[in-house]
């Protein structure tokens, strides 16, 4: 999970105490980006596997369904 | 030869699938370039960001040919519900393609890796697909070709993002006063990158927010971060069966709408209480002190009885009370509502 869903009884906003810099921010969106494609590779390995392995022909179709996503994910990763 | 307003082939009904599912949308434009290519890998379909439609040769392109092969003919239901799946992924890869007239795939592929863009994206594309199945059928004439296919259901996907999807364009409908579905239609005919601006837009438009807040607010970043946070965060369910994707997935959407629901009403309430109705009398107040009173504050009143000092204590309190109210203790609630109506 990359990010976890908020709570209504946390939302009122703070500023930062210290705001980051800009080459933070930066950062961490690379770094963020990197782990999201990271994540969507391993995904479609690990798809094609469960895919393979499914009995169900049911399963297969969904597995296969979302291995498309994920696919189009790392392909805009991708130019 | 009259020619057929339908595809009598599976090349002709793969020619015509684009600007069907385009039209069927009310979208502007399909960004498919007319290229299909038959795949055999893990996925089954992909609208690739070059604008090429890949299709699976033995899951999508086979049954919409053996479709073709036996033009009229009866077939058993798990045949019909094969060429169903098989349209369905069509369908849906199409909606992939399709966005606004000033739309470019270079956005919408930078928008897709954005956190939660690719959730959305899906969800709303494979609901809307769902939803217009059978239109799409018809639409192209394929009722005809094989008798029943409409009669049949075939299982949907992306039990993770779809009923979130659902749930929160279902309410986002209800609340702008539009029509079931609408919601999702707008949004289908935009690429990823305008889905979020446009689904922050619905949001922030349903509530008063836009009647009471000045321009210049971030109220409309807190409520997109929301909705990307709870959107991104479907993707935990999308592994589990489908049963327990889709009761996470609804558990997870009405967490999103009871936090939007709570960071509108905080942004209204800052609002009504900055500007009040002009209508509505404001509530009962301390009286507010007028600029004599407030120059003179301090000053001691004159007095031909005894010297204050002289006074008894508690009769210097009481005097001082009455006498100097800019100088007794107010609380900020009082403090703000004296800075409103004065």
């Amino acid at each position: 999970m990359e990010h976890s869903i908020g709570t209504p009884t946390n939302a009122t906003p703070h500023a930062p105490l210290d705001p980051p810099s800009a080459a933070t921010q930066a950062g961490a969106a690379t770094q963020a980006r990197a782990a999201r494609q990271a994540r969507a590779d391993w995904l479609i390995t690990e798809l094609g596997r469960l895919a393979a392995q499914a009995e169900d022909p049911n399963d297969r179709v969904r597995i296969r369904r979302t291995a498309d996503s994920l696919t189009r994910l790392a392909a805009a990763f991708r130019p | 030869m009259a020619v057929s307003p339908h595809p009598t082939s599976v090349l002709e009904l793969l020619a015509m699938s684009g600007e069907t599912a385009r039209a069927l949308a009310g979208a502007d434009q399909s960004a498919w370039n007319g290229h299909i290519i038959e795949s055999s890998s893990a996925m089954l379909g992909l609208a690739h960001w070059d604008g090429t439609l890949y299709l699976d040769r033995e899951s999508i392109v086979d049954p919409l040919r053996h479709l073709y092969e036996h033009a009229g003919a009866s077939r058993p239901t798990p045949t019909l519900v094969a060429y169903r799946e098989s349209l369905a992924t069509l369908l849906h890869e199409h909606a992939h393609f399709l966005g606004p007239a000033d739309a470019t795939q270079e956005a919408a592929r930078e928008a897709f890796t954005k956190l939660g863009g690719r959730q959305l994206e899906e969800g709303v594309t494979e609901a809307w697909a769902q939803d217009h199945l059978d239109d799409f059928i018809h639409r192209l004439g394929i009722d005809k070709v094989a008798p029943g296919i409409d009669s049949v259901r075939s299982n949907g996907y992306y039990a993770a993002f779809v009923p979130a999807v659902r749930e929160i364009t279902t309410d986002l409908d209800t609340r702008n006063g539009f029509p079931p579905g609408e919601s999702l239609s707008l949004l289908n005919r935009q690429t990823a990158a305008g889905q979020f601006p446009l689904l922050v837009d619905l949001t922030y438009n349903a509530a008063r927010l836009p009647d009471l807040e000045p321009p210049g607010t971030d109220t409309r970043s807190r409520l997109e971060s929301i909705l990307r946070s709870g959107l991104a965060h479907l993707e935990t369910y999308e592994l589990s069966p489908p049963d327990l994707a889709t009761t996470n997935s609804l558990a997870t959407a009405n967490q999103v709408l009871a936090h939007l629901d709570h960071e509108t009403r905080i942004a209204e309430a800052n609002n009504t209480f900055s500007q009040p109705d002009p209508c509505v009398l404001p509530p009962p107040t301390r009286r507010i002190p007028s600029p004599h009173e407030s120059a003179l504050s301090g000053v001691s009143p004159p007095s031909t009885a005894l010297p204050s000092a002289a006074l008894p204590s508690t009769a210097r309190a009481s005097s001082a009370t009455h006498l100097h109210p800019a100088h007794t203790h107010r609380s900020p609630r009082s403090a703000q509502s004296l800075e409103r109506h004065g």
